[in-house]
């Protein structure tokens, strides 16, 4: 299944670099009740703890020794040190259309699930998936 | 609408809880006689009910401080499956099915559409109505009473040994400490901790608010202890030290019997009866309908 998020409203523009945020910043994590997007019906924000979830894959997978073989990875938490929100800076040269994907299949394959199949909170273990997460974000042309 | 909603098991997955069930407003809005606060179907949770007063000036919510904003704190209950087991989607699907509610967001948004974020602040706005501050202390502080001999003497007590945490007007810096608890191994809550997973934050709770006390017990994140004097006695000798303790509590707070008696007699000027019993907080009763009530009469 390919999730795709098209932005035509910048198209002819000649850009050598290419800024944003992956996550939702912490003002936004401290703002209370918020709706759209951030509306917290839609599933990502924690109710026991604050805060926005950036990230979410559930599934199964034979490999996980888990009840039903399943997986959680709920990637969030703007509280320093397990902060989740990354700023993602891209140097280019560039005025056709370019794509970024994030590779599922690979950040399944990089990550073990044998091993670590429920990250659901701020943690060293959810840093480290999240880094996995930048790891498999490429661009294309 | 916030105080229909604060009062009504509509919020919980099978209608029975409600948010009062366990922030009742004659304890200040907290859980009495019970340790740990139980929730949908008689199952129990890990903490006491904090009491709810005040809350316009604290920064965080809940007793290791999971929660950053008023708005937000109602998801926690809503969700936990030991309080009301519901989400937030059912509880607009339930309000939606309502004339009554529909009616309701209409006239206070002006539109029909009921939403998370207008169920949550209407539920804020409600709580940030609970202000305590008509106790006999705060009589004295205005010029209207004073204290007796044993309650000044207590004052005095007070400031000595508890003000640095339990800070005056309001009664609570807001701030997480430890107190000298000892671990609880039939619960092992260790508080801020849960939410920081810094060493340094193990056992840490939010240093509750001294207004109202009477109405609160029991006292402590575990309800551990029943009375007053139970938590004084902790205090003078109970400490346990090796618990991150809070270095406000570096020194013993060494009470005679007779200190111990003139402290209470100063924390009792706390309580808030006007508070307590202001019916603008209370189940909002339907208004009565006098011609009907004329007519049974006249039958």
């Amino acid at each position: 299944m390919t999730q795709l998020i098209l932005l035509d409203s910048i198209s002819n523009v000649h850009y050598n670099r290419i800024e944003f945020n992956l996550g939702t910043d912490s003002l936004d994590n401290v703002s209370g009740a918020m709706s759209g997007d951030l509306d917290p019906i839609h599933g990502m924000y924690w109710t026991w703890q604050s805060g926005y979830i950036n990230f979410k894959l559930e599934g199964s997978s034979k490999v996980c020794p888990s009840r039903n073989h399943e997986f959680n990875f709920h990637i969030g938490g703007y509280l320093y040190p397990f902060t989740s929100m990354q700023r993602l800076v891209f140097e280019v040269n560039q005025s056709s259309d370019l794509s970024f994907n994030l590779d599922l299949s690979k950040l399944i394959s990089i990550h073990h699930l044998q091993n670590e199949f429920n990250i659901m909170s701020p943690s060293e273990k959810s840093l480290l998936f999240l880094k996995r997460i930048v790891d498999c974000i490429n661009l294309s042309k | 609408m916030g105080r229909k909603l604060f009062y009504d098991p509509i919020l919980s997955a099978d209608q029975s809880i409600s948010c009062a069930s366990c922030h009742s407003p004659f304890n200040a809005f907290a859980h009495t006689d019970h340790s740990l606060s139980h929730g949908i179907q008689d199952q129990i949770g890990q903490r006491n009910a904090p009491a709810l007063f005040n809350l316009a000036w604290h920064e965080s919510f809940m007793w290791d401080g999971a929660i950053n904003h008023l708005d937000v704190q109602a998801l926690a209950p809503i969700s936990h499956s030991k309080e009301m087991a519901s989400s937030i989607q059912d509880v607009i699907t339930r309000l939606n099915s309502s004339s009554e509610y529909r009616e309701l967001f209409f006239k206070t948004y002006h539109d029909s559409l009921i939403s998370s974020e207008r169920i949550l602040k209407s539920l804020a706005q409600f709580q940030l109505t609970l202000i305590s501050a008509n106790s006999r202390y705060d009589s004295v502080r205005q010029g209207k009473v004073e204290f007796n001999l044993q309650e000044r003497n207590g004052y005095h007590l007070f400031i000595k040994h508890c003000n640095s945490c339990h800070t005056e007007p309001l009664f609570t810096n807001h701030q997480f400490k430890s107190n000298g608890l000892s671990v609880d191994t039939t619960l092992n809550d260790y508080g801020r901790w849960n939410i920081t997973k810094m060493p340094s934050d193990s056992l840490l709770f939010k240093v509750p608010s001294l207004r109202n006390l009477s109405y609160t017990y029991p006292y402590m994140h575990d309800g551990r202890f029943n009375k007053i004097s139970q938590v004084i006695d902790h205090y003078s000798n109970g400490i346990d030290r090796s618990v991150n303790l809070s270095k406000e509590l570096n020194n013993p707070i060494l009470l005679s019997s007779n200190e111990k008696v003139d402290l209470i007699s100063f924390l009792l000027t706390l309580n808030d009866k006007a508070f307590v019993f202001n019916p603008k907080h209370q189940f909002p009763k339907k208004s009565i309908n006098f011609s009907q009530v004329f007519k049974i009469k006249i039958i």
